[in-house]
């Protein structure tokens, strides 16, 4: 089961081979945006009469043509946020940097972009609020008719709090967290070939990676039947949640093609324009944290307030607002939570469901409590959470979530021997000695898979989505080669190869007569409302499909060659019979091939047997997690389905010479289950590492006070590269989910190990000198700041009050 | 990511370049290896109305290495400066500079000249050679003339060249050369410009230093040279207390801003880092002990 296949679809990728977005539309005309330079402004006017003068130009869209054409965008928030007026182009206000205020199609980008250029808008700036804090003062609305910028905040509450201060041994109070806005970056920006054809349908080949949806938001908007639209994908290059946040973009493109005459539009967004106007991850500042521990370290209680920034527009969210609860208690054993979650509109990009989305700020915030804890305790940071850990599988947290299976301790102290802790305790000691700034850390993450949609009616009880489901269809063709069809989205995470490997292992036939169709198609290939690719889910939920529907074609061989080989069908099983793929006994006596089943019921049809009427050799299954509805009042109930997780172990140190945070050892233990492929799970480790070490290290999107995105072109955004990577040691073990068919859990988002590691491993670095840091991203000239006493930020105010004697 | 619209020709000489750049006017912009100029074009940073192709210029990529003088053609791309000095085991400062420019792909193409006439503060090559107080060599309508690149960059992004100037080569004395050097920069990522970079050469009599040339990049509106670190120097042996004491003249003498890449304060503490770096690098490439890396990325 897990030998490390070859990838089924490395051929094609690796040599350039294969078929993204801009590879298509040959014939289409381009469309390109106008977007606003302002971060808040009043638009008083839009001219486009240069632009449509222009060479090439066949129409224009304004925003104030898109009011008039669509509806605004369904609001996930309960009132007063529902009322936010949200269109895929703003109309008479901008509310972030780089919104569309107006769209050219021309016949060729280069004229589009010159056409573009001659687009005269009047702006009338308006007061800025970039920090969500600030925002929350509600001194300047975004949204006028929503009275607040609060989109989104309720207080959870789960256990017995104030009891638990009580009895506490020590309470240890930090002011501030921060943890800060950046995003993944896809070699692919967002890309649609869009047609609104004259018959009604509109035809959407897209890298949307959450197409059911994304069409549950544009269908509404544009009066059309969710039917009407035919979304489909093909190679995605990288997508990690943020670009479900593309549909108001591949809404502009289907208005663009209707006014054009129906005619193909094509867009591909150029990575200024990506930086600046697709999705950010979300922000998070944490205040007013107070925690509440037993002598040992226990920690018995966390009360804090946090709040989230989601940029101008929720779009998907306030859903992050409750998304955090998957992991309300981290991989600890607290029973006792107080969080006053309040999620605030800023004038910023919106953001969208990025790798690691809103769990991997509520681990951080508690890995951060932790060492703090620790630090002001004496407590070792690996001994303080062996004492905290989940001590037991499967585990009920304080707010019914279910983890599956794992073990924390055992996977601490793998990646402990792995990178030789107490050799390094030794080193780093010695190395202090000479002056050197050395620090070991620990990041615990968890990756919870398969969501359970129903959540949704904790942030809004009208939610019309709960649950979770995935669909997949097996075909056998006449030349008895299998099809493989199921409703993910891959963006290059190997459903091909694993798809494949599963049909061919439960059919007992060679892998290479699967042939794996991936790529979405909400007309013509299988799909139920919840696929897509997103929230670490393939594994268990599209998996879950192909396995049902593999065990319907196999029914149906069965019964065929039952009939032809005139054997019960328990005497049959499918396998590879004199070198081709078919059904017979388990003497291999008597069989029959695939090929010929195939043909009985495809091609030579007459006289077929009533018994066989039924038989179609291209079944279809739904897989359905096991979910219930959550109760929306006390905000309990399982959540996800299964908690994959990783524990990090980095050493860093600081160099004296340049503030560098050069990582000197770091390992990576990962459990998602049983693997099914060695190979695709350690790529995922690594890639999310590399992820994280990015955010960490060199990513994060600033803005200046007025709005201005400062970091819009790569140069100084500045993506993390390989040879900003250290080398990881990648450790596995296997904890079966005993939720999954095959115990394997999704995996993928990786949690943000490193962000977790190198805050631990910072804060071990500087704890001589008392600074508790308090951010997830540090700068070398940040760090010289934290380490020159200059300006506070970047430093918490920490205090331990012991309030019984030991 | 597309330019507007422009004209193309290009020039098979120095003088015919000169000739379509003078007649192109303000709206004429030569076109080297492409690693500054398109970029901008693509962003509409710039929007030059002819291009001047200097690509087909044959004869101004060569690298002649003699006794008294390097002379580099200004066409000679990064890899390939990089590359020869390396392969010849000579001045490893200079291969230091050049291969430690952005990625394979922009040393592939971009150009030594392009680089001194960008007169970008963060580039490399003008951080190396107002170290060594090297010259270029000018071509223009009123003929040829030879020009120090400390005058060439006087100020940031605006070359000291009158309309229809090109430069054409690039001439190191030797004598700056003698003795051991290094180039060292700290990085965010190799495809970034440096934070800071450092050229650093250093003369010996025996072991103690005879004659010391110190430049940098990123620490100011224009590379600088520290000449007075020379004095500093010279007839001492090179020990931490006098890589300290250097260091921290340096500190005080460079002259950065506050930018997304750092404060000032910082800057000035990475200036006093990467010359202590750039000496612990130098004096393991004299001892033959093993010689750190010359770049350093973050992480
Ligand atoms: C991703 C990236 C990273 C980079 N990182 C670095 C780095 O780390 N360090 C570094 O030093 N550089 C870096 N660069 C810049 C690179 O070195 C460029 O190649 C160089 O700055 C310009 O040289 P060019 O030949 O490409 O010039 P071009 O881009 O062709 O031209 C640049 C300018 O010089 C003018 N020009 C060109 N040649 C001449 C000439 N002979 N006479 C007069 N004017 C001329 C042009 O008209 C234009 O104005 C980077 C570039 C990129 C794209």
């Amino acid at each position: 089961m897990n030998a490390p296949f070859r990838r089924k679809e490395d051929n094609r990728l690796v040599r350039g081979r294969g078929r993204f977005v801009d590879d298509e539309g040959g014939r289409a005309l381009h469309v390109r945006l106008v977007r606003s330079p302002y971060a808040h402004a009043r638009i008083r006017s839009v001219d486009v009469s240069a632009a449509e003068a222009s060479e090439g130009v066949i129409c224009t869209l304004t925003g104030a043509e898109v009011a008039t054409l669509t509806n605004r965008f369904m609001q996930i928030a309960p009132p007063p946020a529902d009322q936010v007026i949200d269109y895929c182009m703003a109309p008479d206000r901008v509310r972030f940097q780089g919104e569309p205020v107006a769209a050219v199609v021309a016949t060729s980008v280069a004229l589009a972009v010159d056409a573009a250029e001659k687009v005269r808008v009047d702006y009338e700036p308006l007061p800025v609020v970039v920090d969500a804090v600030e925002s929350l003062r509600n001194e300047t609305l975004l949204h006028e008719q929503v009275g607040t910028n609060e989109s989104w905040g309720s207080l959870f509450e789960w256990g017995e709090v104030d009891k638990a201060f009580a009895d506490a041994d020590t309470v240890v109070t930090i002011d501030r967290l921060k943890f800060h806005r950046f995003s993944s970056t896809p070699l692919e920006t967002y890309g649609g070939v869009v047609t609104w054809e004259a018959s009604g349908r509109i035809d959407m080949l897209c890298n949307l990676i959450q197409p059911g949806v994304a069409m549950k938001f544009m269908a509404p908007a544009l009066s059309v039947s969710p039917e009407q639209l035919r979304v489909r994908t093909q190679d995605i290059g990288g997508g990690f949640g943020i670009k479900q946040n593309l549909y108001p973009y591949l809404m502009i493109a289907a208005l663009c093609s209707r006014k054009a005459g129906h005619r193909p539009i094509k867009w591909i967004e150029d990575r200024r324009e990506h930086l600046q106007g697709s999705a950010h991850g979300n922000e998070r500042t944490f205040l007013d944290i107070k925690v509440a521990l037993k002598a040992d370290g226990e920690i018995t209680a966390v009360s804090a307030t946090h709040i989230d920034d989601c940029g101008a527009y929720p779009r998907y969210e306030p859903l992050g607002g409750v998304i955090w609860s998957q992991v309300a208690p981290a991989s600890y054993r607290l029973r006792n939570l107080r969080i006053n979650f309040r999620q605030a509109m800023t004038n910023k990009c919106p953001v969208g469901p990025n790798r690691g989305f809103s769990r991997m700020q509520n681990v951080w915030f508690l890995e951060r409590v932790v060492d703090i804890c620790a630090h002001e305790m004496g407590i070792a940071p690996d001994v303080m959470r062996q004492r905290n850990y989940i001590p037991e599988m499967p585990w009920t947290t304080p707010n019914g979530c279910v983890y599956d299976s794992g073990d924390y301790a055992a996977m601490l102290a793998m990646a402990k021997e792995m990178i030789g802790w107490d050799d390094w305790i030794a080193k780093r000691d010695a190395m202090r000695a000479e002056g050197r700034l050395v620090g070991i850390g620990i990041g615990t993450a968890l990756d919870s898979g398969t969501n359970n949609f129903g959540q949704s009616t904790i942030v809004n009880p009208k939610s019309g989505l709960s649950g979770n489901s995935e669909a997949a269809n097996v075909r056998v063709g006449v030349d008895g080669s299998l099809t493989v069809i199921v409703g993910s989205v891959p963006q290059g995470q190997s459903h091909e190869t694993v798809a494949a490997q599963i049909v061919a292992k439960e059919l007992g036939v060679p892998e290479d007569i699967v042939r794996v169709a991936s790529g979405f198609d909400s007309e013509r290939a299988t799909h139920t409302s919840h696929s897509g690719t997103y929230a670490s889910q393939f594994a268990v939920t599209s998996v879950g499909a192909i396995h049902g529907a593999v065990e319907k074609v196999r029914a149906e061989l069965l019964t065929v060659a039952a009939m032809l080989l005139q054997k019960q069908r328990s005497e049959l099983r499918t396998g590879v019979f004199g070198g081709v793929a078919g059904v017979g006994t388990a003497d291999g006596g008597s069989h029959v091939s695939f090929a010929d089943i195939s043909n009985l019921i495809n091609t030579k049809t007459a006289g077929l047997p009533a018994e066989l009427e039924d038989i179609t050799l291209n079944c279809r299954y739904v897989y359905r997690a096991p979910f219930q509805l959550p109760d929306p009042v006390r905000k309990y109930g399982n959540l996800t389905l299964t908690y994959a997780a990783q524990v990090h172990v980095g050493v860093i140190e600081i160099d004296p010479l340049t503030h560098n945070i050069h990582v000197l050892d770091y390992a990576a233990v990962d459990d998602c289950g049983r693997v099914m492929n060695h190979t695709i799970v350690k790529g995922q480790v690594i890639g999310a590492a590399a992820h994280g070490f990015g955010a960490a290290l060199m990513e994060n999107l600033r803005y200046d006070a007025n709005g201005n995105l400062l970091t819009a072109t790569f140069s100084d955004y500045c993506p993390i590269t390989m040879l900003n990577m250290p080398n990881i040691r990648y450790g596995n073990r296997e904890s079966p989910s005993p939720f999954t068919y095959n115990g394997a859990k999704g995996m993928g988002e990786g949690g943000g190990g490193p962000i977790f590691a190198l805050s631990s491993a910072l804060q071990d670095a500087l704890a001589a000198s008392g600074a508790r840091l308090n951010q997830s991203h540090y700068s070398p000239s940040d760090l010289h700041a934290v380490m020159t006493g200059a300006p506070a930020r970047g430093v918490a105010q920490v205090s331990a009050t012991r309030q019984r004697p030991i | 990511m597309y330019p507007s619209r422009f004209d193309y020709v290009k020039a098979a000489s120095f003088a015919e370049a000169s000739a379509a750049l003078l007649q192109g006017g303000d709206g004429a912009k030569v076109l080297a290896g492409g690693q500054t100029l398109i970029p901008m074009m693509k962003l509409r940073l710039l929007r030059p109305e002819l291009i001047v192709d200097l690509g087909g210029i044959d004869d101004a990529r060569d690298i002649v290495v003699d006794d008294d003088v390097i002379e580099i053609g200004a066409l000679a791309r990064h890899a390939d400066i990089g590359n020869e000095f390396r392969a010849q085991n000579l001045c490893p400062i200079i291969s230091d500079c050049a291969l430690g420019i952005a990625d394979a792909q922009v040393r592939n193409m971009g150009t030594i000249g392009g680089s001194l006439a960008e007169a970008d503060p963060c580039s490399c090559w003008p951080a190396l050679l107002v170290a060594l107080d090297a010259a270029v060599l000018i071509e223009g309508p009123g003929g040829t003339r030879a020009l120090r690149v400390r005058d060439l960059l006087r100020d940031a992004y605006t070359p000291d060249l009158a309309a229809g100037e090109l430069i054409t080569r690039i001439a190191v004395e030797r004598a700056a050369l003698d003795g051991i050097g290094a180039f060292v920069a700290f990085k965010r990522a190799a495809p970034a410009y440096p934070t800071a970079s450092v050229a650093l050469q250093i003369n010996y009599d025996g072991d103690r230093i005879a004659a010391l040339r110190l430049g940098f990049g990123c620490l100011g509106l224009t590379p600088l040279a520290f000449d007075a670190a020379s004095d500093m120097a010279c007839g001492k042996t090179v020990t931490p207390a006098l890589i300290a004491d250097i260091a921290a003249a340096a500190s005080a003498f460079v002259e950065p801003i506050d930018d997304a890449k750092g404060s000032e304060t910082y800057k000035r503490s990475l200036a006093a880092g990467l010359v202590t770096r750039a000496f612990n690098v130098v004096e393991a490439r004299r001892t033959g002990a093993p010689a750190g890396e010359t770049h350093q990325y973050y992480g």
